[in-house]
């Protein structure tokens, strides 16, 4: 009775988040993202933006957890596999339809068809993310019928790994391959993507897993076992993104274009050090720490702040962008651009957090997430 | 063929009359504009320089707005002018952050607009609406193709630059200094 009470909570919490998000929708659809959204046409990427990347990068982070099993072929974790590559699937598509949200034209989208550009980075992301989605949609239905091994299973997991780090990839190269934005770090952002993607994976797994055996009871030592690994992992990627966010403040410090005044702004606000204290340095040190690592909410707690630094540091990147103008334009407009999101784009922003969870919980009660044949022999 | 600009920025005085007229005859919706007017000050007091330019689109030859987006709707036109199809303009962005000039804006119907060197008046024989609004005759619009044109002469037989060189993306509108 206790859980069910809950159940109902949390989905009419969720319902009342999607409602509102739908409302907004419609308004978007009726008033024009002028009237609804503060995108000024200095910073045209903005929150959306950043939450469609959070969303990417969870999805192929995701894939790359299954890929311990699917494409190494260590059995030990096949267990999580399906949870995972569930929310993998969600994830994408809470990411897609936050997009289109974003564009200002989304049913022009038909050009992209009828007159695409293959120079285009954006172009090709969006072939290898409707690849992408295609192959976890098979492999999923094939696990989920309990066929992990023929050919066709394999070769869509295997393939949704690879076509996962191009498109990621890709993703990374929009930012990448603008040269007029030096700020955004150039050839840094393809890697950097894949290592933000493996980190936002782990973080996901760990923060959902945990928190779903804690409610339903259901956790056992063979998947602590894999939450402990994972927990070293975590610990290993928290510490390579350490790095590379120190490295490429310091770089921005030590560059002599006037673009970078962008670096010493953002060491002085407020969403760099929480990025870079709560977000990463916090976490790093609880999962170090062996007698902590060990811990299970102990794991949880370092999964939450390093999620909170994920979607902190997503609008740092696309802020540092944009924030400064362009070179000529900097005789008119000196100071940087303050950039603030309107209650409507914070309520899509929430909308998508919500229908990912709904999605999940779906996943969850449905499609028996936990499944595995290990477990079934168990 | 090959459109281009020369403006003379010693000749320039500031008044915005080319913003106004653009506004006006390309219907460019309240609170946004296709040019603008930028100022520079160099020098150390009291030996200061303040040069004033008219700027908008350069419509370069080599032109990153035109290679990062997906649809194709920003596109290079006879005569080198880089235009947008509104219609196909999905409104993703790129372009804008790609443009080392901001010379691209959000229309508040979602697409990407910015200068066409007015080229349904340019199709008649006619200047730009800007060119031919400037009361000091600052601006001088023609084929760069062509030595003879008033726009190439003036190139030929003044100092120039254009903004931004170090960024690649070859300007076609140069400034007489
Ligand atoms: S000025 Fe900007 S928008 Fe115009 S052609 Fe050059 S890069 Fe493209
Ligand atoms: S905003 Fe429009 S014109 Fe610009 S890159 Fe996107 S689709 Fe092309």
């Amino acid at each position: 009775m206790e859980s069910k009470k809950l159940y109902n909570l949390w989905i009419a919490a969720l319902g009342i988040v999607l409602l509102a998000g739908f409302i907004t929708i419609i308004m978007l659809f009726v008033k024009g993202h002028g009237e609804l959204f503060s995108t000024i046409d200095k910073i045209p990427w903005t929150i959306l933006v950043a939450a469609y990347i959070f969303f990417i990068l969870t999805s192929v982070g995701l894939t790359f957890i299954t890929s311990l099993y699917t494409v190494f072929g260590y059995k030990k974790y096949q267990p999580i596999v399906k949870r995972a590559q569930f929310i993998s699937i969600v994830s994408l598509i809470t990411g897609l339809s936050i997009m289109v949200l974003e564009l200002g034209k989304p049913l022009h989208m038909i050009y992209y068809v009828i007159s695409p550009n293959p120079k285009s980075p954006i172009f090709w992301m969006g072939i290898f993310y409707s690849l992408y989605l295609a192959f976890l949609i098979v492999r999923f239905w094939k696990i989920h019928n309990g066929d992990w091994d023929s050919k066709l299973s394999r070769f869509a997991g295997v393939g949704a790994f690879f076509v996962a780090i191009a498109a990621e990839s890709t993703a990374g190269s929009i930012f990448g391959l603008i040269e007029a934005r030096p700020t955004f770090f150039g050839q840094f952002m393809p890697i950097y993507f894949l290592l933000d993607a493996f980190l936002s994976g782990i973080v996901t797994i760990l923060f959902i897993s945990l928190i779903y055996h804690k409610v339903t009871n259901t956790s056992t030592p063979v998947l602590e076992s894999i939450y402990d690994d994972l927990s070293k992992i975590f610990a290993f990627v928290l510490g390579v993104t350490i790095l590379f966010v120190l490295w490429r403040t310091i770089s921005g410090l030590y560059a002599n274009r006037p673009e970078f005044a962008v670096v010493e702004h953002m060491i002085d606000s407020w969403s760099f050090r929480a990025e870079l204290f709560i977000g990463l340095l916090l976490p790093f040190g609880l999962m170090v720490t062996k007698a902590i690592r060990k811990n299970m909410n102990a794991k949880l707690i370092a999964a939450i702040f390093a999620w909170i630094g994920l979607g902190i540091g997503r609008m740092e990147m696309l802020m540092s962008g944009q924030i400064l103008p362009v070179m000529p334009k900097v005789s008119i407009q000196k100071n940087m651009i303050l950039y603030n999101p309107t209650i409507w784009e914070w309520v899509i922003c929430f909308f998508s957090l919500a229908l990912l969870l709904f999605l999940y919980t779906m996943g969850e009660k449905y499609l028996k997430l936990g499944a595995s044949p290990k477990l079934a022999t168990e | 063929m090959r459109y281009g600009m020369a403006i003379d920025t010693k000749k320039c005085v500031g008044c915005s009359d080319c913003v106004v007229a653009c506004q006006t005859e390309n219907n460019i919706p309240h609170g946004y504009a296709r040019d603008w007017i930028s100022e520079t000050v160099s020098g150390t007091y009291p030996e200061l320089t303040l040069e004033i330019r008219s700027e908008r689109c350069n419509h370069c030859d080599n032109t990153p707005c035109v290679r990062t987006c997906p649809t194709g709707a920003s596109h290079v036109i006879e005569g080198g002018i880089v235009k947008v199809t509104h219609e196909e303009c999905i409104g993703c962005g790129a372009c804008v952050e790609s443009c080392p000039y901001d010379a691209r804006y959000f229309h508040p119907d979602g697409y990407v607009d910015k200068c066409t060197f007015c080229d349904h008046r340019v199709k008649n024989g006619q200047d730009p609406a800007c060119v031919s609004v400037c009361p000091t005759y600052c601006m001088y619009f023609g084929d760069l193709d062509d030595p003879n044109s008033e726009v190439s002469k003036k190139i030929a037989t003044r100092k120039t630059k254009v903004l931004a060189p170090e960024a690649g993306t070859k300007p076609q509108i140069f400034y007489l200094i």
